[in-house]
């Protein structure tokens, strides 16, 4: 079967034959979805943008090595999942750190998409609604997250994520049950904190 | 399907990967329990709002690290020729290391074992013999005094023969090699007077109509001169 000539394959292939515009075409192919991944794991656009960096300084590095046996995007994004692991240990938000229960709930009424009445129609109203979901995200273990980020953003099946983390089918379901779980709870503390607030 | 049974397929049926079988007895059993169309309806709230989720772009002031990155092949060097070869497979990089080069060490070797063992080729009438060893030696030491002294004069003449061959050829070579330098020399000395001289006529020829129209000049003022005092 032939390959459309901007595909990942034939713009690779360029790549390593030394044309310097398909790896510019390969970047800015990715570059916002990895930003985007990114600004999930690590919750601020600083953090986003050195993973970002790292990554593409890996696949730059790495892309030699690439076999084709995967797709490309499958090996770029486990690079992404191998860095944010490196990095997102370094990132654990200070909001996790030492803080009481009702100081949490207060952010997460501040962050939680939900708890807002009007719809997102501009592109302020997104940033907000992004960085809600940012902050909700940053209350989750790491492992829970990088299982909310696979399954839901990346749309990986169990087995798959399973075989990334290397653990197995059953630990992956749990956690992701466990991630759903955990933000359904800050949701309706959330929701409750609400109900109070417009009580008083 | 029971409550239990619910619980353990929920991450599959939220996640869309449980089997048709099993996810029409998982709709049948919701469609009967309120606790557990409960929990499901939750969670899957949960996830559509993270599906809300919007692509946002690249902050600017990120824009600078984002073009060096594009510029990669630039800064860093792209290896192009070293990339394609680490992506060849093994069996590819193997072949880069042909047969044939092997060639000239095979025949060094080969050289190096036929002087080891003395091995002597004589050409004989009815074809060839291979020998190792000095055993052949023998009889040219026994070759006769007299008759080792001739092909020894033989020898030298020969060669007295092909040395002075060879000087005469060197020496005609020269010889030739002078005259055609110095019949050059003395055309390109002949070329460079003749184009002297026509630069000289040349110039003398522009002296002289200078010289001319200076003359006529000189004529001119005077006639309009001598004119004015008639006048």
């Amino acid at each position: 079967m032939l390959k459309s000539i901007d595909s990942d394959e034939v713009l690779v292939a360029a790549a390593l034959a030394g044309s310097e515009q398909a790896w510019e075409s390969l970047v800015l192919r990715y570059e916002t979805r990895i930003y985007n991944q990114a600004l999930r794991l690590s919750g601020n656009p600083a953090d986003a943008l050195d993973l970002v960096q790292e990554v593409f300084l890996a696949v730059f590095r790495n892309l030699p090595r690439f076999r084709g046996e995967s797709k490309f995007s499958s090996w770029v994004f486990r690079i992404v999942h191998n860095k944010s692991v490196d990095r997102v240990r370094r990132w654990q938000p200070p909001i996790q750190q030492a803080r009481s229960e009702s100081e949490e709930s207060e952010e997460v009424e501040a962050n939680w998409p939900a708890a807002s009445e009007h719809e997102p129609d501009t592109q302020f109203a997104q940033q907000q609604l992004n960085y809600g979901l940012q902050a909700l995200l940053a209350e989750l273990p790491l492992e829970q997250r990088l299982v909310i980020e696979l399954k839901i953003f990346q749309s990986l099946t169990f087995e798959e994520i399973a075989m990334l983390q290397q653990v197995s089918d059953n630990t992956v379901k749990t956690r992701f049950y466990a991630a759903l779980k955990r933000l359904q709870t800050l949701q309706q503390q959330a929701n409750r904190s609400e109900s109070d607030y417009d009580l008083s | 399907m029971t409550c239990l049974n619910t619980q353990r397929y929920l991450s599959e049926y939220l996640g869309d990967e449980l089997g048709a079988v099993a996810r029409s007895e998982f709709d049948a059993h919701l469609a009967t329990c309120e606790a557990c169309r409960s929990e499901v309806a939750g969670l899957q709230e949960v996830s559509s709002g993270l599906e809300g989720w919007r692509e946002e772009a690249l902050p600017e002031w990120g824009a600078a690290r984002m073009a060096a990155l594009r510029a990669l092949p630039r800064t860093e060097g792209w290896q192009g020729e070293r990339a394609a070869r680490e992506v060849l497979p093994a069996s590819r990089s193997g072949s880069h290391w042909g047969w044939w080069q092997w060639l000239p060490t095979a025949a060094s070797f080969a050289m190096l074992v036929l002087m080891a063992f003395n091995t002597q080729f004589t050409l004989q009438d009815s074809g060839f013999s291979v020998a190792f060893g000095s055993a052949n030696s023998a009889p040219d030491a026994a070759l006769p005094e007299a008759q080792l002294e001739e092909l020894v004069a033989r020898f030298e003449q020969r060669q007295d023969r092909n040395n002075i061959a060879l000087m005469q050829a060197v020496l005609t070579q020269t010889r030739e090699a002078g005259e055609a330098s110095f019949q050059q020399l003395f055309s390109y000395f002949e070329q460079q007077r003749q184009q002297d001289l026509q630069e000289v006529r040349s110039s003398y020829e522009q002296l002289v109509s200078r010289d001319y129209e200076t003359v006529r000049s000189l004529q001119q003022l005077a006639n309009l001169v001598s004119y004015d005092e008639v006048r």
